[in-house]
């Protein structure tokens, strides 16, 4: 059986080659799996997520007082600026997606910084949340120590707590590690319109951890 | 060769981009205000629809799969299983009550004698294998 | 040997340097990214795996010889069949065709120089190492003896090393899930020219399968896992009744990865079948269309049913009666297969060599796999089967009988290409029926057992059973010494020099189209699909085909 002409002289005609791995024919073909590739991996995150979700609606459903009762404890304030400021930083990420696509290689840079700072004013205020909380003994099962509750329980509802979000405050540490490694390249000058892909799938793991947020925030801080 | 990437990924302006966070923060806001109204058995509801409507604006603005159906049909595939995996559970968890204490017409006392957390007979609060 | 057939565009006597030979060192091949060395690696981690969890297997079947204590105590005999469960399902079962046969022939069956990830998939191959070990480390730590279905409330507060084995099986998680991502990623993007959805061997329908699941299945089963090592840790509560949680809600979370993750058993080893009976029926296969489909929708429809594990675990009648009805609708593609395979053989030209035997092994073992399963799907009847050997006796056909033997048809398929050598085919055909009479023996006992009431896990029975038992555990000597003697004369093939030909079978798939064993980068140049990969007609005449003297 015969076999087509060698790809190797099609990889010469390919502009921007250096990252053009060996066995993709195109840049094109290479970005739409990297593509693909993010998104199988952000559904397994929204079934990771998801089966703490519907761990805490089911607990929830079956402790309603406890729960109620619990949450009160949360600040919504802060919770309402975390959710800013991570709706903020899934702007400024996006808009470095958007440098790297029309070749402006200092706003890539400073976007990208601008979203490590957002994530960073993130888990500040987590810290400040979650000092509250073991100052008051708001701590998950067994360490739970509050004094005073009238309703008896809360202490699944700060189990949740802390697994939900610190679940999600490992993402979130995860993901400005991935996005300071992308100002690294970005500083070498690795990005271009021609290549940018580690840029655009870094960003769709950011927005998801940002979505997560969407719906934790309610889910804990709002619902009475 | 055609640089593919150009015309492969539509560039969205940041005008658009700073539109849609400019939604987002003004629903962030009507999502606080509206916790501090009761719509009684809706409040649940209520939340996580316009925790939706946040999230269909980060999935199709931000993540661009307004343009993209093909990634955005993956993305739906996963929200689907995980419907599935909820309501499947509901199946059994919303049609058997549970036995709880708090759920018992008469509370479950421990008894003298008993066994500290040992298995107990909920008609009688007598420990099991304790004579009648 | 001769160099043997050549494709026409090679041209030349002399052969390129192929995988195994080049780069070499150890450490090459602990830094590669090619598909076909990581495959081998797998395959040779997930056998020594196999050659454990299958000791463990010998030595439950030695402490069954009596009704009472025969060489282990009751506590040992826990920690041996949950350490035996643990590894047979996520190091052996679970990564075993995927990972090893998918990763080695995935990409030459689509025409592809790697699969989409090459580094992805070494790194899952470490994470694969990783959690492997962790698992073995949980013997240091007393064991683990809450079954490997790690039920609370007593894996939440039994001693040992249930959390080092739950957070092992998280690590091993991670690795299948990479495998998936990688898979469709590479279905997606890198089939040849000419290859469309229609024209890719079945083979790659079924990891395309397998993957859907891999993806969406074994993230909760990390939740899972991650909530009983909470519940030990932090008294978290969701599954502890004591502190208002729900313990037969951790069987829902478990068994919702816990029953695709065999549909992530058997759809490989279904793919596998597809692409040897073909072969060895030099006919085209019955059904293309029915059989991929078949095997999406059994991956779906996976998804709906997990509940029939639970249907005496204190679930409302109304969710049993739906997890059964749904449960009976996975028999239809799954006998929509078996049909086509023996359309496939209907008047088809067979050729009784070690994969094809493996396979009519398969479809006869994977029938009554198949067929007891709807005993266990009745409401009716499972609660009188539940937790019973009928039960074991079920998905040992299923997991056992059927996925191991395809994956011994699958390497037996693939070994020339793989290391362009031949085993001595008349020991394979010799080991396969010692394996199917020795299988039998084992397994079919235990159907009888079950239904007579034995119970499933335990270590001492009554008297009545022991015959039963006996027959089982001789049985699982002649297993063994089948498999012993496959592994002989695997072994034994690399005292042959290589030198088989590029398709010593006869095959239609692309993977025959290149030298056995491939150069790295697969092919010479790009493969364009010039035929169906099960296009058995008589060739048309353009393309000569060199054939040097012998």
């Amino acid at each position: 059986m015969t076999t087509a002409a060698s790809s190797a002289h099609a990889h010469a005609e390919q502009g921007h080659t250096p990252f053009l791995q060996h066995h993709f024919r195109e840049m094109s073909q290479q970005f739409d799996a990297a593509k693909i590739g993010m998104w199988l991996f952000l559904v397994t995150e929204v079934l990771l997520f998801g089966g703490l979700f519907v761990g805490y609606g089911i607990m929830h459903a079956r402790h309603p007082e406890a729960f109620m009762a619990a949450h009160h404890h949360l600040d919504r304030t802060l919770g309402a600026l975390n959710t800013i400021v991570l709706l903020t930083s899934s702007f400024t990420m996006v808009m470095s997606v958007w440098a790297a696509q029309t070749d402006r290689k200092k706003l890539l840079i400073l976007f990208l910084a601008l979203t490590i700072l957002c994530a960073g004013v993130f888990m500040v205020v987590k810290y400040f949340e979650y000092s509250h909380k073991f100052h008051e003994g708001l701590l998950p099962g067994k360490y739970y120590s509050h004094k005073g509750d009238t309703v008896p329980g809360q202490f699944m509802f700060f189990s949740f707590y802390f697994m939900m979000t610190g679940l999600h405050g490992i993402h979130v540490l995860a993901g400005m590690v991935a996005i300071a490694w992308l100002l690294v390249r970005a500083i070498k000058g690795h990005f271009s319109s021609q290549y940018y892909s580690p840029v655009e799938i870094t960003g769709l793991y950011w927005h998801l951890v940002d979505l997560i947020w969407i719906y934790l925030f309610p889910l804990m801080y709002l619902i009475s | 060769m055609s640089q593919a990437n150009a015309h492969a990924h539509p560039v969205t302006s940041p005008k658009t981009y700073a539109l849609v966070l400019l939604a987002l923060l003004v629903l962030t806001v009507i999502t606080v205000q509206a916790s501090y109204i009761d719509f009684g058995p809706w409040n649940t509801v209520v939340a996580l629809l316009i925790a939706s409507a946040k999230g269909s604006l980060v999935a199709l603005f931000f993540m661009h799969l307004r343009h993209d159906k093909f990634n955005a049909i993956i993305f739906v595939t996963g929200l689907l299983f995980l419907a599935i995996f909820l309501i499947w559970t509901l199946f059994d968890i919303a049609t058997r009550t549970p036995v709880l204490p708090s759920n018992l017409k008469t509370p479950v006392q421990e008894f003298p004698g008993a066994p500290l957390g040992g298995p107990v007979r909920p008609s009688t609060g007598q420990p099991r294998g304790a004579a009648q | 040997m001769s160099e043997g057939v050549l494709t026409a565009g090679a041209g030349h006597a002399a052969r390129h340097a192929d995988y195994l030979e080049e780069p070499k060192g150890l450490w090459s091949w602990l830094t590669t990214v090619d598909h076909k060395r990581i495959g081998l690696m797998y395959m040779w981690s997930v056998l020594f795996f196999f050659l454990v969890g299958g000791i463990f297997a010998l030595l439950i079947r030695l402490e069954l010889l009596t009704p009472k204590q025969t060489i282990m105590d009751a506590e040992t005999y826990n920690r041996v069949f949950t350490l035996h469960g643990a590894i047979m399902v996520f190091l052996v079962i679970i990564p075993a065709i995927p990972a090893a046969l998918g990763n080695f022939a995935l990409p030459l069956l689509l025409g592809a120089k790697d699969v989409a990830f090459p580094r992805l998939n070494l790194a899952s191959l470490y994470i694969y190492w990783t959690g492997a070990a962790m698992a073995v480390a949980t013997l240091a730590l007393g064991g683990v003896d809450t079954g490997w279905t790690f039920y609370t409330p007593y894996s939440t507060t039994t001693g040992g090393g249930v959390s080092l084995m739950v957070l092992a099986a998280f690590v091993l998680g991670f690795s299948s899930i990479f495998t998936g991502v990688n898979f469709i990623a590479t279905i997606h993007k890198l089939r040849a020219p000419g290859m469309g959805w229609f024209e890719m061997p079945l083979f790659c329908w079924g990891m395309y399968a397998t993957a859907i699941i891999q993806i969406l299945a074994t993230p909760v089963l990390g939740i899972t896992l991650l909530l009983i090592v909470m519940e030990r840790v932090l008294g978290v509560g969701i599954f502890d009744p004591q502190l208002g949680g729900d313990p037969v809600l951790f069987q829902h979370f478990f068994w919702f990865y816990s029953h695709p993750a065999v549909y992530i058993m058997i759809l490989p080893a279904m793919a596998v079948i597809s692409e040897v009976i073909p072969t060895f029926s030099k006919k085209t296969i019955f059904g293309y269309k029915a059989i991929a489909f078949s095997s999406v929708a059994i991956a779906l429809l996976g998804f709906l049913v997990w509940a029939h594990h639970m249907f005496v675990a204190g679930m409302s009648l109304f969710a049993g009666v739906i997890f059964s009805f749904l449960t009976f609708f996975i028999a239809v593609p799954s006998a929509i297969k078996v049909f086509n395979w023996i359309a496939t053989m209907w008047r088809g030209s067979i050729s009784l060599e070690a994969p094809m035997l493996h396979a009519i092994s398969f479809l006869l073992i994977f029938t009554i796999g198949g067929l007891t399963g709807l005993f266990l799907a009745a409401l009716s009847t499972d609660v009188h089967l539940h937790d019973t050997y009928f039960v074991v006796a079920h998905f040992h056909y299923v997991m056992a009988g059927s996925n191991l033997i395809a994956l011994l048809a699958g390497m037996h398929y693939w070994w020339p290409k793989m290391y362009g050598r031949m085993y001595n085919r008349k020991l394979a055909a010799i080991a396969s029926a010692i394996i199917f009479v020795g299988f039998n023996l084992t397994f079919l006992p235990q159907f009888v057992l079950g239904s007579r009431g034995m119970p499933r896990r335990y270590y001492n029975y009554l008297p009545q059973f022991q015959d039963l038992h006996v027959v089982s555990t001789v049985g699982s000597w002649v297993l063994a010494a089948g498999l012993f003697l496959t592994a002989a004369y695997l072994l034994a093939s690399f005292r042959q020099p290589k030198g088989m030909p590029a398709n010593p079978w006869g095959g239609r798939t692309l993977e025959w189209e290149t030298t056995s064993p491939p150069t790295t980068h697969n092919f010479e140049g790009q493969p364009v699909l010039q035929h169906g990969p099960y296009d058995y007609r008589p060739e048309p005449a353009p393309v000569a085909v060199k054939e040097l003297a012998h």
